[in-house]
């Protein structure tokens, strides 16, 4: 299957390969990553860059607003692991030039491209840049809730630019428990569909303050949901039109938590055969990009065994989300949601509150290097939306909160319910680390802007110095 | 006056928030939360799709919808659009409302989108919408507001960020005159509206609980007394003053 879309080249196409690919090099030479600029300089010397490069033969594209970034690298491992040779944007970014980045580093001078699969992130706003140009033979939709408001404004501006631009041919894997994604493109009748079961944890309403889905998306009637895993994941019907979640080719009907086993149907098959996967740690969002990642490869053509196989040697989220330590008998936990996304972070609290025992939390949510500049600010008004009154559950002992946002912070916690006895106030990392009070719990969470990644081990390696030093008593 | 037309004066007033499942976009949901934490003897009443609004038979204190999606916002004309001239009759009559973010759209004449669609508005502002799906206008406010003719001055702070430009003459009905960021459009320096107790402004998020000052004397008004007290105005206060400062620091503008 082709997937190219390509213009007519003339110099400037050949000029900007020839630059961006220069370009790629020698930043490889300087051991650094390339990251964007090989596609930012490729779109200055020819504007149609990704029209008239390449694009291999198989092209997975995997979107939503949570969740892509860690399927994604779940999915790029999962398929190397069973001999795929592919290129991923790992390193390049998830808008336009992330993408003309990665397939210019998978390019020749020619501009003819080496690996014929590539398996992407696809940023849900960049869906009107690139897929005119690009047609991914599978498109993976993870999710789609209230992301940054500057930027995304809302689910159903994202909704209709992705709709409006999916095109009819590419193979849709769509979650079915999400009434929002699950009606993405409408002309698209070229879709399958995944689900989870009812889970232990369900709730009989969405979760959360502020929830994306307050009405029936046809017709404005009332849902009435069976279960909800995820904030408005679950499973519902209009009682008005009789709207509800289409039936899943993939579904979930066990997990086993004690074995770190989930088990999914598959019903479309002859006799619909059931096979069981690994999980790593679990956590319910962790569980659907595992899943969702499984779904892709078997939509592929990878089988169930060696799916399982792959698991089972450990293949999992990657760090870059979630880093475990164990330090002198102390947990330390770093766990990463995207900033000024509202129902991330709430995920990430909640994820923080069902963990077992007493436990100290240090919130690092305004974003350090937007903070350097003298001229910028930061929202905050997605404060409001995000649950911190999970934080008001008494197994939190401790709260200490780090940023330059930390006056809005303290109001927004004040109001969530949060005893000020509890609540400590600090300016840098490193004094996040040294207020932390170790004689409350050995249990220490980071929940931190994925942008604040630095910082946050700057803090922990320092508690890490505290503790081996025998100074964990404040 | 019948019972319902009796203003709920003295700290328990009534609050009708419109749609308040729609009403959460960009953080506008904390204004309620704000309001339920400052006036915990106060009645809210949730007006929710479907719903009769409580104001079309009775006098409500304040009258409260936040931003909500734009395809929201065309279900929330045609809801309230019967209620038009009920609405209309409130203003008039002095009633406090705060319409915050997008949802002062519902009130204006007519909102145009430029690939050519249009939806008719409810006509209580005399302000034409032009929404360009494809921009993104942003900018932060700190701005002047005169509590009444002689009064000083309290100074709003916010952000605004929407798809939006306004069409309208607002020089003598203005709700904040801007040091910093712009009015109903790019080009103006004069931001929303203010009808007798109408506030109309597209600031988002939480305006209330980042603007003690403004707060307080919404709160008075509402409640019809001086004597109010703002939850945890210490540390709201502390919030508003570091912002203050800050946007109003030359070239000062929202990251993106």
């Amino acid at each position: 299957m082709s997937t190219a879309v390509q213009g007519r080249r003339g110099p400037r196409f050949y000029l900007a390969m020839a630059a961006s690919k220069a370009a790629a090099s020698g930043l490889k030479l300087l051991h650094r990553n390339a990251g964007q600029l090989p596609g930012v300089i490729a779109e200055k010397l020819d504007p149609a860059f990704i029209t008239h490069i390449d694009k291999p033969e198989r092209i997975v594209f995997v979107s939503g607003t949570n969740g892509k970034t860690t399927t994604n690298n779940l999915l790029n491992d999962l398929l190397r692991d069973n001999g795929v040779d592919l290129v991923d944007n790992r390193a390049g970014g998830n808008i336009l030039t992330g993408v003309e980045s990665t397939l210019v580093k998978n390019a020749g001078l020619s501009g003819r491209q080496r690996v014929q699969t590539a398996v992407m992130e696809l940023d849900e706003l960049s869906f009107r840049r690139v897929l005119p140009h690009v047609t991914p033979q599978f498109l993976l939709v993870t999710n789609l809730y209230r992301d940054s408001f500057s930027r995304n404004a809302n689910p159903d501006f994202i909704f209709s630019v992705m709709s409006e631009h999916i095109p009819a041919s590419t193979r849709l894997i769509l979650n079915a428990d999400d009434l929002i994604s699950c009606r993405l493109a409408p002309q698209n009748r070229n879709r399958v569909y995944f689900s989870m079961g009812p889970l232990a944890e369900d709730t009989p309403e969405p979760q959360g303050i502020a929830c994306d889905l307050t009405a029936c998306p046809e017709c404005g009637g009332k849902l009435e949901y069976d279960y909800c895993h995820l904030r408005h994941l679950g499973h519902a019907r209009c009682a008005s039109c009789g709207f509800t979640n289409p039936d899943p080719t993939y579904e979930v009907v066990a997990v086993d938590r004690a074995a770190h086993t989930f088990t999914v149907c598959e019903h479309a098959a002859p006799g619909e055969p059931t096979y069981t996967y690994r999980f790593g740690v679990y956590s319910l969002t962790n569980l659907y990009n595992l899943f969702a990642a499984t779904v892709v490869a078997r939509e592929m053509g990878i089988s169930p065994d060696a799916i399982a196989a792959s698991l089972e040697r450990g293949i999992n989220v990657t760090a870059a989300r979630y880093a475990e330590r164990e330090v002198g008998g102390k947990r330390l936990v770093a766990l990463a949601s995207k900033g000024e996304n509202s129902t991330a972070t709430s995920v990430a609290l909640d994820t923080i509150r069902r963990e077992p025992g007493d436990k100290i939390v240090v919130l690092m949510l305004a974003d350090a290097h937007k903070a350097e500049s003298p001229v910028t600010t930061e929202y905050i008004g997605w404060y409001y939306q995000a649950d911190f009154e999970y934080l008001t559950d008494p197994t939190f002992k401790q709260i200490v909160v780090q940023g330059v946002t930390n006056e809005d912070l303290l109001l927004r916690l004040r109001l969530a319910g949060i005893d000020e006895e509890r609540l400590v106030m600090v300016k840098t990392p490193e004094e996040a680390a040294d207020a932390i009070d170790l004689t409350l719990s050995d249990t220490v969470f980071w929940a931190y802007d994925i942008f604040n990644g630095d910082d946050v081990e700057r803090s922990r390696e320092r508690l890490i110095k505290r503790i081996e030093e025998g100074s964990d008593v404040r | 006056m019948s019972d319902s037309m009796q203003k709920n004066r003295g700290g328990a007033p009534v609050i009708e928030v419109l749609f308040p499942e729609y009403g959460n976009q960009a953080g506008d949901n904390g204004n309620v939360m704000y309001l339920r934490a400052c006036l915990p003897n106060a009645t809210f009443i949730e007006t929710s799709h479907g719903a009769e609004p409580y104001f079309a038979t009775a006098r409500p204190d304040l009258i409260i919808m936040c931003g909500m999606t734009e395809r929201q916002q065309k279900t929330v004309i045609e809801r309230l659009r019967p209620y038009r001239d009920r609405l209309a009759e409130l203003v008039d009559d002095g009633v406090h409302m705060l319409f915050t973010g997008n949802a002062p759209e519902v009130l204006s004449r007519v909102i145009r989108d430029v690939d050519g669609d249009s939806i008719e508005g409810l006509g209580l502002l005399d302000v034409e919408v032009v929404r360009n799906m494809a921009s993104r206008y942003l900018c932060v406010q700190v701005g002047e507001f005169v509590p009444e003719p002689g009064a000083a001055p309290l100074e709003v702070v916010g952000f605004k960020i929407q798809f939006t430009q306004m069409k309208g003459d607002n020089s003598s009905t203005f709700f904040i005159k801007d040091s910093a960021g712009w009015g109903l459009d790019e080009k103006s320096v004069l931001e929303g509206f203010r009808v007798n107790n109408l506030i109309a402004t597209w600031i988002i998020g939480p305006l209330l609980p980042l603007n003690p000052p403004f707060t307080a004397w919404l709160l008075s008004q509402v409640c019809g007394t001086d004597d109010v007290t703002l939850a945890f105005e210490e540390e709201a206060r502390a919030a508003y003053e570091k912002r203050l400062k800050e946007l109003k620091a030359p070239g000062m503008h929202l990251a993106y």
